[in-house]
């Protein structure tokens, strides 16, 4: 329960609206990392998640709240875990920060 | 050092070589080209020991850019040694636009671009709708994107014509345009082919890209659709530059593919391949 805890305390920012550039590209959406110089190649739901967290901090819980009007599978049980792991690919990137 | 200079397009090398004669075929070759009083780019074809100048002679390339421990090549290929020199200039130095391993040729102010793997017939096909008379041959290998209009500018180069092409083309254009046949180079025979004498007169005139296609050679006649998403991705490897040219170029070719009409282009047969593209071209046209 303890390290349940702790995962629904972390908290997610995500990058500024100035620090990237989308450009939607139909399957993908290409995104460009200003302050790292690389190239992204997203697909759903991360650019979505994007959106969300344009200079917004909030938790799995929210980010899942927020995108379950937008997309069939949030009926879908995992859906809260295919949020977390790209969430976590977004982090490992820089688009997404993480706050304990 | 003997010194040979050019302009192609809107960058300028000068090759400076142990020998006279590769320069001498190379002034031959870029008779029609302008020569620039300051060059862009370096390239030295040097023996790799003073006895290699007469000693069984070989090639050693060296320039701005190069890539480490290239083997020296024989004295009979060394204007071949020179263009892969100034390829690799453009490659791995040029700013000025986003590089594209693209074949380019234009129809009524507009650019059809071919881009692919090495074989894919890209060179070829270029060279021959620029022999046509209703085509203006701007490039065989590298296509340049400007990142402010879009428009692709011309890089009319010597057309380095591989194996089988060679044939095809002695068959098309005449004898005098041609450089010696270098056998069992690196990359198969090869024989140089002046560029029809407009491509080099207007080689300062670019235009807005119409048509992107992608040939590939030895397989049976098909066209497909591409979607944006892969023919991003491709473009991102096509370009030797694309990096360093970090947002500029990230901007120019998402523009490039959402404005584009692209198409994977399947062909084992030049002549029909041509009548295919002129087809094409039609449609984009209307």
């Amino acid at each position: 329960m303890a390290a349940d805890k702790v995962v629904m305390a972390v908290q997610y920012s995500g990058a500024r609206p100035d620090d990237v550039r989308l450009v939607d590209l139909g399957v993908i959406t290409a995104c460009y990392h200003r302050m790292s110089g690389q190239t992204h190649l997203l697909m759903e739901p991360s650019p979505e998640i994007m959106a969300h967290l344009w200079g917004r901090t909030l938790t799995l819980a929210e980010i899942t709240a927020a995108l379950a009007t937008e997309f069939d599978m949030a009926a879908e049980a995992d859906f809260p875990d295919t949020l977390a792991a790209r969430l976590e690919e977004l982090c490992a990137i820089g688009l997404v920060t993480t706050h304990a | 050092m003997h010194e040979f200079r050019v302009t192609i397009g809107p960058a300028s090398f000068r090759v400076l070589s142990d020998w006279a004669k590769p320069l001498r075929v190379m002034e031959r070759l870029y008779a029609a080209y302008p020569r620039p009083e300051i060059c862009d780019f370096t390239v030295r074809l040097e023996a790799p020991r003073p006895w290699r100048k007469w000693l069984r002679p070989s090639v050693r390339l060296d320039g701005d850019y190069m890539v480490a421990d290239a083997a020296p090549l024989p004295l009979s290929h060394a204007v071949l040694g020179a263009e892969m020199a100034m390829n690799l200039q453009m490659a791995l130095g040029w700013r000025r636009h986003v590089l594209l391993h693209a074949s380019a040729v234009e129809r009524d102010g507009r650019v059809l671009l071919m881009t692919g793997l090495s074989g894919s017939g890209k060179s070829t096909l270029a060279a021959m709708l620029g022999e046509t008379g209703n085509w203006r041959f701007m490039g065989d290998e590298f296509a340049l994107l400007d990142t402010q209009t879009g428009h692709i500018q011309p890089f009319p180069r010597m057309v380095s014509l591989k194996n089988e092409a060679i044939g095809v083309m002695e068959g098309i254009a005449a004898a005098h345009r041609f450089g010696p046949l270098l056998r069992d180079t690196p990359k198969g025979d090869i024989r140089h082919l002046i560029p029809p004498a407009d491509a080099v007169e207007t080689m300062g005139k670019g235009g807005p890209p119409a048509l992107l296609l992608y040939p590939r050679f030895g397989y049976a006649a098909e066209v497909r659709p591409m979607g944006r998403e892969e023919n991003f991705i491709r473009l991102t490897q096509a370009s030797t530059n694309y990096v360093a040219l970090g947002e500029d170029a990230f901007g120019a070719l998402t523009r490039l593919v959402k404005d584009t009409p692209t198409l994977a282009f399947d062909f084992n047969d030049g002549a029909e391949a041509m009548a295919r593209v002129e087809a094409l071209w039609a449609e984009v046209s209307a």
